[in-house]
């Protein structure tokens, strides 16, 4: 039996065939393929690369249910492994672009990997300048906002 | 960053350890908001990465550290908890008991006067009325359950009152914020062997049932309000004599037996009902480091056994929250990996301790409805 292809459009136009089952895993793609079968499905926010990069992982994750019962192509303790692998080689800009993707594409478990990655990234930030630098973010706060705020975190409580 | 949604914000600050969460709280005002509202603080408790920490007691002062393993055991102190007595007002409040869960801790003072419970991490803290009946020989215990209602995680705290065989049980609630009696016969000695343990929402003891005559694993269940018995021993024996409850990362129960006839120490931990692993034993020599009633931690990854001497003072009330050289020298920490070496840890004088995941979760609040009313 041969598998089933759609059809995914990035922001750019580019179309990228794919087994049906591997983007499935979106449970939006999977919406949509059932109220719109045999049509390529437009994804204007995603770019080539977040889309390729999304692929990518999907196809490593997708369940084989071929031989009866759930087998999936790697070990849980492989997936992992290549999980924290596959987000260590993506640069912080990249990561939010695939974190937002996973979110919009409803694909849980990706969006579990990028998250932690998000939040160990942030975790080894030294102080909070080094995190506002990393993630682009601007301090809103007063010098006076900043020191109530350490001095609620003193004791006594 | 800043242009991610609340939702995917939470999702990403509900995966950073504890720990580290404290610098959030200055980055922006919106990560300073969200640190403190209830549903992020659930979800973070569910999803966080636990990391463990130890709490360490000593003389009515209480103190959070990080312990090192390797090569040379030492204690790093990262904090020290200071509550200010609530009726005079510029003494520090002596800590005399505690009792953690999740992240929570529960603290009396010796008399049993004062009664609060705070979380180190948020610096929140809540002092409660103790109840009309309190005396001196209370244990209070903290204990968590599924509201009905609000489908939320609280807490209740459990007052017991034991005094010799008869023994006597209250609830606090702190919705209402008031003691309720507990009208039931109870069939087995809490207390009386080891110290209480929080394990997955119920508080553990480890008793004597009088039906099995027995030793076994007793807990207490904050929805029921109930005792039942949840876990038998690995085994049991006459001639047992000390049996230590202990908790780690707040996944593994562990126990330690010292049966007296074989001169060896033993500790067995599960993560499962009735599904015990001994993973340590230690032979016990002449002039041992290991004496009676002894506070532990067995950490299962690291394959570290720690122990103290637990400190015999015999006016405990005149030396609580003093500084004595001499009492320093004697509340040492002992630790033993798989080399079985005894080792000394560097670092604070301990009486007791136990194993502490931090967490965000909240005290539980005052019902708005009993509010008005008061």
């Amino acid at each position: 039996m041969s598998k089933k292809m759609i059809v995914l459009k990035s922001s750019e136009g580019v179309s990228f065939v794919v087994e049906e089952a591997v983007a499935r895993q979106s449970k939006i793609i999977s919406f949509l393929v059932e109220e719109f079968p045999d049509r390529e499905l437009p994804l204007t926010n995603m770019t080539s690369e977040i889309l390729r990069k999304t692929i990518e992982y999907c196809k490593k994750h997708v369940v084989e249910d071929d031989g009866g019962g759930d087998s999936s192509s790697s070990s849980s303790g492989d997936l992992k492994e290549w999980d924290v692998k596959f987000v260590a080689e993506i640069d912080q800009p990249r990561l939010m672009d695939l974190l937002m993707a996973a979110n919009y594409l409803d694909i849980p478990s990706l969006l579990d990997v990028t998250c932690q990655k998000v939040a160990d990234t942030i975790a080894a930030c030294n102080d909070e300048k080094e995190i506002r630098a990393t993630f682009n973010i601007e301090n809103d706060f007063t010098e006076e906002e900043v020191e109530a705020i350490r001095m609620e975190n003193q004791y006594p409580i | 960053m800043s242009d991610l949604p609340e939702d995917l914000i939470e999702e990403i600050l509900s995966r950073v350890p504890v720990a580290s969460l404290k610098r959030l709280r200055t980055t922006c005002k919106r990560w300073n908001a969200l640190l403190k509202d209830q549903g992020f603080t659930e979800k973070h408790f569910r999803k966080a990465p636990k990391q463990s920490q130890v709490l360490f007691g000593f003389l009515g002062r209480l103190k959070i550290c990080s312990l090192s393993v390797n090569g040379c055991p030492s204690i790093e102190v990262i904090d020290e908890i200071r509550l200010t007595d609530p009726v005079y007002i510029y003494k520090q409040f002596v800590i005399s008991e505690v009792f953690h869960c999740d992240g929570l801790l529960l603290c009396t003072n010796q008399k049993k006067t004062g009664l609060v419970v705070c979380n180190p991490c948020t610096r929140q803290s809540r002092w409660i009325k103790p109840s009309n009946r309190h005396k001196m020989t209370d244990t209070y215990t903290l204990g968590s359950y599924q509201d009905i209602k609000s489908n939320n995680i609280s807490y209740k705290i459990l007052r017991c009152d034991i005094y010799e065989d008869k023994a006597r049980f209250e609830i606090y609630e702190f919705g209402c914020n008031s003691w309720r009696i507990l009208d039931f016969t109870n069939d087995y000695n809490l207390a009386r062997y080891s110290d209480a343990v929080s394990w997955r929402g119920k508080t553990n003891w480890v008793s004597w049932d009088k039906k099995e005559r027995s030793m076994v694993i007793v807990s207490f269940d904050y929805t029921q309000e109930r005792f039942g018995v949840s876990m038998r021993l690995p085994y049991y024996r006459s001639g047992i004599s000390t049996i230590s409850l202990s908790v780690v990362g707040e996944e593994k129960l562990s126990v330690l037996l010292l049966p007296s006839d074989t001169k060896r120490r033993e500790i067995w931990v599960t993560n499962k009902i009735d599904e015990w692993n001994k993973v340590f034993t230690k032979d016990k020599r002449k002039g041992d480091w290991l004496v009676d009633g002894v506070s532990f931690l067995f950490d299962d990854e690291k394959k570290v056994f720690l122990c103290c001497e637990r400190l015999f003072i015999p006016d405990m009330a005149g030396v609580l929250g003093e500084e004595d050289e001499k009492l320093k020298e004697s509340g040492r920490v002992y630790a033993v990996g798989e080399d079985k070496e005894v080792k000394q840890v560097n670092g604070e004088a301990i009486d007791d301790f136990y194993d502490y995941v931090p967490s965000l979760v909240q005290i539980p609040k005052l019902s708005q409805k009993r509010k008005r009313g008061d």
